[in-house]
């Protein structure tokens, strides 16, 4: 799979969140993610994220090789993180609706075979973020759901059906 | 002015504020020889389960030779300066003694005289025995008085303590500060309540400062449980004083 | 006369402390006076002997777990000074979510650990809301705690800037629509920016 390959719209991103970036209650219950999980950093150009359909299997078997390679990964994940998982095209979508044309391409990294960004994303629309957070990317799997493990995206992508 | 000829013969009782505006509240003991910094090092060595956090506490001085123009700098240790895990208690090994501070909540008065006493209990078997040449309880309460949309406040409405002064303009106060040292009327007892306004932490409110500090240099009993008797003295002074400095206005805030 | 003015009349906010030191001029009298008045004025008690470091400035000093450590420090501080107002055991469910909010093993290293200023602006707004809910804790990535409350599908989410300063932003469903909201200002404005989203929905039990 070529660098910079524009991913398909049906296909799936999975953002790494911290603890801190989380929605809890006032009990500390996760219930969500913040909008600010999608924040750019100072320096930042683009948004770190992993393609899901690069893991072969069901989407529950994506999905945990889609964590393992982030756990894998220099990024490492807390006990107490969670994984945002959104579509391709709704994220698109929800960009588009205010204005912001983004592209989301995969960007291999060398401890992340499955790396990709989303770029162009703005860093003034709040708004934006928070719809990302509460609609579009809110398919939320907690690290502690999944079974204990790690192990390195494969060198290539899962064959696409 | 004799303590009896302004009716002041015994002490007022204290009752108990729900809202106890202290912010906090320290005991003090003070040795006439300095330990050394191996056996403060001792102390805070004892403690270290308490007080996990401790910082070393440096007095710095510049010194500037004007005809030459050098510039020196020198540093000398101060002591120690200890933190337990919530944040809540603050011990300070100095070269004459040891404070024992505890922030809010305020626990209670036995639980401070207790933490006291188990620091004092440390500083006694890692120094030279010698006696105790000054013995302090003093409490810092912070009054936050919620703000209608009046510009003004009367001091007088919420303190006995303030300061006097002729109507020399139109305009009204924007600040002040005060101390006043007395002797109390229990023997050895001295006083020093300060004053000033603070930048209050409550939005639309106003913050003034009431520290109350009760200090004996004489007449200190050498025998532990007399001596922590004397400290309960100054406990009763000091809420003898709180309670006569506030109005029945303060007393609706804090109750 | 002791009357005092204690507002801003034009911005309605209370004047700050003051100390008017006068210029010293070396005479003996001066001297003396600017030093007593110094230290009435900062007559240190033992909690404020030393300040904080590290944790003020946005930046790096000391290891991560070590400025985590001290952004928890000033945190508990700041609530300890204003215990008397706080409910004890909303105080101490606080304080358990802010030692999980800055928990080393879970902080991303890239973050910024939560300001004092940031903290202090949550703490006031707080103060003023009287939420009977404490908000989730969350934090961004240079340093500013996030208050979110949340109501089914309607979202408040604060991001407290230093100064009184915060952003905040709605997600509220009306009619099965979906309406979003943000904007900047000042904690005092709190109240009137929310009062179209019905705010009782996520400050009351």
């Amino acid at each position: 799979m070529r660098k910079g390959l524009k991913l398909p719209a049906e296909h799936h991103i999975v953002r790494y969140v911290p603890f801190s970036k989380l929605r809890k209650d006032e009990n500390d219950k996760i219930i969500g993610v913040l909008a600010t999980a999608f924040a750019l950093r100072k320096g930042e150009s683009a948004l770190s994220v992993t393609y899901l359909e690069y893991f072969p299997g069901s989407k529950m078997e994506q999905i945990r090789g889609a964590v393992w390679a982030i756990r894998a990964s220099d990024l490492g994940a807390g006990g107490k993180s969670g994984f945002a998982t959104g579509n391709v095209e709704a994220v698109y979508n929800t960009c588009i609706n205010r204005n912001h044309k983004i592209r989301i391409v995969y960007e291999p990294v060398n401890d992340n075979k499955a790396h990709s960004t989303v770029r162009r994303l703005p860093r003034d629309d709040a708004e934006l973020l928070e719809i990302l957070a509460a609609e579009t990317w809110a398919e939320l799997v907690l690290n502690s759901d999944i079974n204990p493990g790690k192990a390195t995206a494969p060198d290539n992508p899962a064959p696409q059906t | 002015m004799i303590a009896q000829e302004v009716g002041l013969t015994e002490l007022l009782p204290s009752p108990h504020y729900a809202r106890a505006p202290i912010t906090e509240a320290v005991i003090e003991l003070r040795v006439a020889n300095p330990a050394t910094v191996k056996q403060q090092e001792k102390v805070v060595k004892r403690l270290k389960k308490l007080y996990p956090r401790s910082e070393a506490m440096q007095a710095f001085s510049v010194n500037v030779d004007t005809t030459g123009g050098t510039l020196s700098v020198s540093q000398s240790p101060q002591g120690f300066r200890l933190t337990n895990d919530d944040q809540t208690g603050v011990v300070l090994i100095q070269p004459n003694g040891v404070t024992t501070s505890r922030l809010p909540p305020y626990p209670g008065w036995e639980a401070l005289r207790e933490s006291a006493q188990i620091v004092w209990d440390h500083w006694k078997r890692s120094t030279p025995r010698q006696p105790v040449n000054r013995i302090g309880v003093r409490y810092v309460n912070r009054i936050d008085v919620p703000l209608d949309e009046s510009p003004t406040i009367d001091l007088k409405d919420y303190l006995q303590f303030y300061p006097q002064n002729p109507c020399l303009s139109g305009g009204y106060m924007i600040g002040h500060i005060i101390q006043v040292t007395r002797p109390t009327i229990m023997p050895h007892w001295t006083y020093s309540i300060t004053s000033t306004i603070k930048p209050p932490p409550l939005l639309k409110h106003f913050s003034v400062l009431l520290d109350i500090d009760v200090f004996r240099k004489n007449d200190i009993p050498s025998k532990e449980e007399q001596l922590w008797n004397v400290i309960d003295e100054a406990r009763n002074i000091k809420n003898d004083i709180f309670q006569r400095c506030i109005t029945d206005k303060t007393r609706e805030l804090i109750s | 006369m002791s009357e005092m003015r204690v507002l801003d009349t034009k911005r309605g906010k209370p004047l700050s402390s003051f100390l008017n030191v006068p210029t010293n001029t070396g005479s003996e009298e001066t001297s003396e006076l600017v030093d007593l008045l110094t230290r009435v004025a900062f007559n240190l008690s033992p909690s404020t002997m030393i300040q904080q470091t590290g944790f003020t400035t946005v930046g790096k000093t000391g290891t991560l777990e070590e400025q985590l450590y001290n952004a928890r420090a000033a945190c508990k501080l700041q609530i300890a000074s204003v215990a008397m107002h706080l409910d004890q055991d909303w105080r101490s469910r606080f304080f358990a979510q802010l030692d999980n909010l800055l928990d080393f093993d879970e902080w991303d290293d890239k973050d910024l650990p939560v300001t004092d200023t940031s903290f202090k602006t949550l703490l006031r707004l707080l103060l003023l809301i009287r939420a009977k809910r404490r908000p989730g804790l969350g934090a961004t990535s240079d340093g500013h705690i996030i208050a979110a409350w949340t109501a089914g599908a309607n979202r408040l989410t604060i991001e407290c800037l230093p100064e009184d300063q915060i952003r905040w932003i709605v997600i509220y469903h009306i009619d099965g629509e979906r309406e979003s909201a943000a904007g900047q200002t000042s904690i005092e404005r709190v109240a009137e920016v929310l009062s179209p989203y019905q705010s009782k929905q996520w400050f009351s039990r």
